[in-house]
């Protein structure tokens, strides 16, 4: 099921990317209509042969999709030298993947207590400013909120700073992450903090959560040692379903913190036209959020068993 | 600790369009001399407005500069890659170039040890200093010379900026070791300005070679000068070392770093920051941030780029000089300045500024009158309305305006604003159909004529012989650099002739009326002469140290490009 969908997402991005535009020109630019130039007739023809333009659209895709599974993701299109797709993606996927790790520990991180607080306290003062948080930073456009924690804690405060600079070493470049992290991680935590809260009141009003308090098991005991767990199913496939989100958030963030990751690689290869490194991106994306899901699915049988029945 | 305050009027020819196409490559300037001594001023550079206070210290060694850039390049070889304002300001770093533009606007030889002209002023010969090595260990030579020249030449796109002006074969020729005669088509008695651009920077034969074989090498340049190249991640962060044993004095930085940063406010923001130690830009409002900022040094310059609204004068309507005439008309120039200008840059009636021996005071660029355009456009729907304008595909004129297409760059909220009030005053006599495109659809549609009226910027060559591949007839073409792809033969020998005389009235004489010629033509809309910075925050020094072997002080900003040779950190 997974590899028909891969396969298709494949097929369809890779027709729209041919059929969306002329990839000769693309490459080449002005001189793709240059053709009473021998020059520029020779490089068309070069070109053509570098790229399989000259043969039919089934032909290519089969090449392209050989070439990938194989790690080859074929040449950017440029005449400069850039490196080939998979040296470029190579060197950028992993500060996304780092970006959106830290993205995640900190929605992580700060959900859970949320969410106990608030479940703990619910209806009271600290759980309806908590919701009315939620709800501001869940209706924030990633954007904004990238701008404003950026003014506020780079620019006005001084405390991270304002980029991310690739020369630095890991534990700088880590820390430059930080912010980004934040800018990824509240609204995701948002999220995840109105599922677990909401799981963790139903939870809390179960017979086994009664019969703990009969037996005068501490309040934070029983948040953390009896409720937490059997909360946790909705919140563990929200995770999961939300990195595909966070991959899209990553864009918007790295492009604010000019962060050369995957996603703001992908806006310049939109911007360029770039065809093969946007097939490569959304096909990484696609099989990343396969991947998780499938990943979400083993979890699900560790958390609960029943799953596995 | 230096602070300085300057406004400078130069001449240079890298243009915001031109540096796609790498057309800055033809730059010039005036010479009439063949020593190693200045070659001639620069007839378009003229008073130089400069206050500086600055107070006298000894040169630190050390450091690490962080260079704020408006955008990064595809890549950093001169005779592949299209270089624009940022990719001058790294290739500098790593590249010398054979003349270089002296502080008095003359152009003096550099890695190059004299120009000798012919008799006719076809041919030069450039004589090299002996002794340079390139960062690899190769020496500059003849060979090496000749091998970037005919790669330049012979690129698909750099090269259309060469090639209007070069024979086919021996456009550079081998003489010995280490002279280069070079040929060209008509004779210029001020050539040697070319070599202070892109097409006079030197890299390395054995990296060229490389990089043939293995592209990606592009991004790593290998020439002479002051720096070399240590890392590059693009779109982040591009860094260059100290050459340790530069031809020309000692280095005092012990790397550059260079940031590309397209969003301006951003770019100030980190220099405000203690996270950029200099940048350059063209933003107004950051100019005008930078200027109230005492403690920073900005070197400004408007006069090396213009900007305007250029019309492609090929196809209906704007084949008819009344249409263009009548968008001139309803061109809402003064609220432009006013409301995007923001009184920063000073508005433009010509390619030249009122500082320029060639600028033409009579020539006025006609604007804000758009009672004017009704009866021109009324004339035109009458007799030629039914007419297909092929961009849009349908009739040039409906319900008695003309229909018109306008290209911008996008997504940028200046450029919608700026698009919007041109609209607002175009509406007067055309229905306009926007076209919202990327930098670099703009530019290749603009070079294939694929557009009706477009927001340009170009013009400001170190010396305007090196303007005329924007206008003469040669350059019009199915790839043009002649954008309005306009041929005039008379206005060809006014360039010709300028070019080849020693004169400077008789130049004068030509320029000006090259100007009027242009107006007359209505395929330029001048709107204001683009101001750029290079500004350093206090603790930067010594940037305007560099000196030749001789000791001519040089020119150390033009037009967003800067050179670091001799810059040292206050620690």
């Amino acid at each position: 099921m997974a590899i028909t969908l891969l396969f298709a997402v494949s097929a369809l991005t890779f027709g729209a990317m041919n059929v969306l535009g002329d990839p000769l020109f693309n490459i080449l630019g002005p001189i793709a209509r240059d053709t009473s130039n021998p020059k520029s007739v020779k490089l068309i023809e070069k070109a053509k042969n570098d790229y399989n333009l000259d043969k039919p659209l089934p032909i290519r895709y089969g090449l392209w999709i050989s070439g990938f599974v194989r790690g080859d993701m074929g040449v950017q299109f440029s005449t400069d030298g850039q490196p080939p797709v998979t040296e470029l993606l190579k060197e950028r996927i992993p500060r996304t993947v780092t970006l959106l790790i830290l993205g995640q520990l900190i929605a992580v991180l700060v959900s859970i207590p949320w969410a106990l607080l608030s479940a703990s306290r619910a209806d009271k003062f600290v759980d309806r400013l908590s919701t009315a948080t939620t709800f501001m930073l869940v209706a924030l456009p990633g954007f904004a909120l990238a701008i404003i924690l950026k003014y506020l804690f780079a620019i006005r405060l001084g405390w991270f700073p304002l980029t991310y600079r690739a020369l630095d070493p890991l534990q700088t470049r880590l820390f430059q992450m930080l912010l980004p992290g934040f800018v990824i991680g509240l609204p995701a935590a948002a999220i995840y903090q109105r599922l677990l809260r909401t799981d963790l009141i139903t939870t809390l009003q179960e017979d086994f959560i009664l019969m703990a308090r009969s037996k005068g098991v501490s309040k934070p005991r029983i948040l953390f040692k009896h409720a937490l767990r059997p909360s946790m199913f909705s919140f563990i496939t929200v995770v999961g379903l939300t990195t595909g989100a966070l991959i899209g958030g990553s864009i918007v963030v790295e492009t604010v913190f000019r962060i050369p990751g995957i996603g703001s690689t992908l806006v310049e290869a939109v911007l360029r036209h770039d065809f093969p490194v946007v097939l490569a991106i959304v096909m990484i994306v696609a099989t990343a959020f396969v991947l998780i899901n499938l990943l979400i699915d083993v979890v699900y049988t560790i958390i609960d068993p029943r799953v596995h029945r | 600790m230096g602070i300085k305050e300057r406004s400078t009027q130069r001449r240079r020819g890298v243009a915001f369009a031109a540096a796609a196409l790498s057309l800055a490559l033809i730059a010039g300037a005036c010479s009439s001399d063949s020593d190693t001594e200045p070659v001639g001023t620069t007839g378009a550079s003229t008073d130089d407005t400069t206050t500086v206070t600055e107070v006298a210290a000894t040169p630190v060694d050390g450091g690490t500069l962080r260079y704020g850039l408006e955008a990064d390049v595809d890549g950093l070889n001169p005779t592949t890659s299209a270089f624009s304002a940022p990719g001058y300001v790294m290739g500098h770093a790593v590249f010398d170039t054979l003349a270089r533009v002296a502080e008095d606007g003359s152009i003096v030889p550099y890695l190059a040890e004299s120009f000798t002209p012919s008799a006719d002023f076809k041919s030069w010969t450039v004589k090299l200093r002996p002794g340079i090595k390139f960062h690899d260990g190769a020496d500059l030579n003849a060979d090496a010379v000749v091998k970037a020249f005919l790669l330049q030449q012979g690129a698909a796109l750099v090269g259309l900026a060469v090639r209007p002006f070069y024979p086919e074969t021996d456009a550079a020729v081998k003489i010995d070791d280490l002279t280069v005669q070079f040929n060209q088509l008509d004779a210029n008695q001020y050539w040697p300005s070319a070599l202070t651009s892109q097409l006079g920077m030197m890299p390395s034969p054995l990296w060229l070679d490389a990089a043939a074989a293995d592209p990606t090498l592009n991004q790593k340049p290998v020439g002479t000068g002051p720096f070399m190249f240590d890392s590059r991640t693009a779109d982040n962060v591009t860094r260059f070392v100290k050459n340790p044993s530069y031809w020309n004095g000692s280095v005092h930085l012990d790397a550059v770093e260079f940031y590309p940063v397209p969003d301006s406010a951003d770019l100030l923001d980190l220099f405000n920051n203690d996270g950029l130690d200099a940048l350059h830009t063209t933003d107004q409002t950051a100019i005008k941030d930078l200027k109230d900022n005492g403690t920073v040094t900005n070197l400004l310059d408007d006069t090396a780029e213009e900007s305007f609204q250029m019309i492609n004068s090929q196809n209906p309507p704007f084949d008819d000089v009344r249409v263009r005439q009548a968008l001139a008309y309803a061109t809402p120039k003064a609220k432009i300045l006013e409301l995007i200008g923001l009184g920063v840059s000073r508005p433009a009636d010509q390619m030249f500024t009122p500082e320029s021996p060639f600028f033409n005071p009579a020539v006025k660029q006609d604007a804000d009158e758009p009672d004017k355009a009704l009866p021109l456009v009324a004339a035109y729907c009458a007799e030629k309305g039914t007419t297909i304008n092929p961009l849009l595909n349908k009739p040039t004129c409906t319900d008695g305006k003309v229909n018109m297409e306008y290209q911008f760059v996008g997504p940028s909220v200046v450029g919608l604003r700026t698009t919007e009030i041109f609209e607002e005053g175009w509406s007067v006599a055309f229905n306009i159909t926007r076209d919202e495109v990327n930098q670099q659809d703009h530019i290749q549609q603009n070079a294939l004529g694929q557009s009706n009226v477009i927001g340009w910027r170009q013009f400001g060559a170190i010396d305007p012989w090196a303007d005329s591949v924007w206008l003469l007839c040669r350059t019009v073409g199915p790839i043009s650099l002649n954008w309005p792809r306009y041929c005039d033969p008379a206005r060809d020998t006014l360039l010709l002739d300028a070019q080849n005389t020693d004169d400077p009235a008789k130049r004068s004489e030509n320029y000006k009326a090259l100007a009027q010629n242009m107006h007359d033509a209505y395929t330029y809309i001048f709107i204001n002469h683009t101001l750029w910075t290079n500004s350093f925050n206090e603790n930067v020094r010594g940037t305007c140290d560099i000196k030749t072997l001789e000791g001519v002080a040089l020119k150390c900003s033009n037009a967003g490009l800067t050179f670091l040779d001799t810059t040292w950190l206050d620690q």
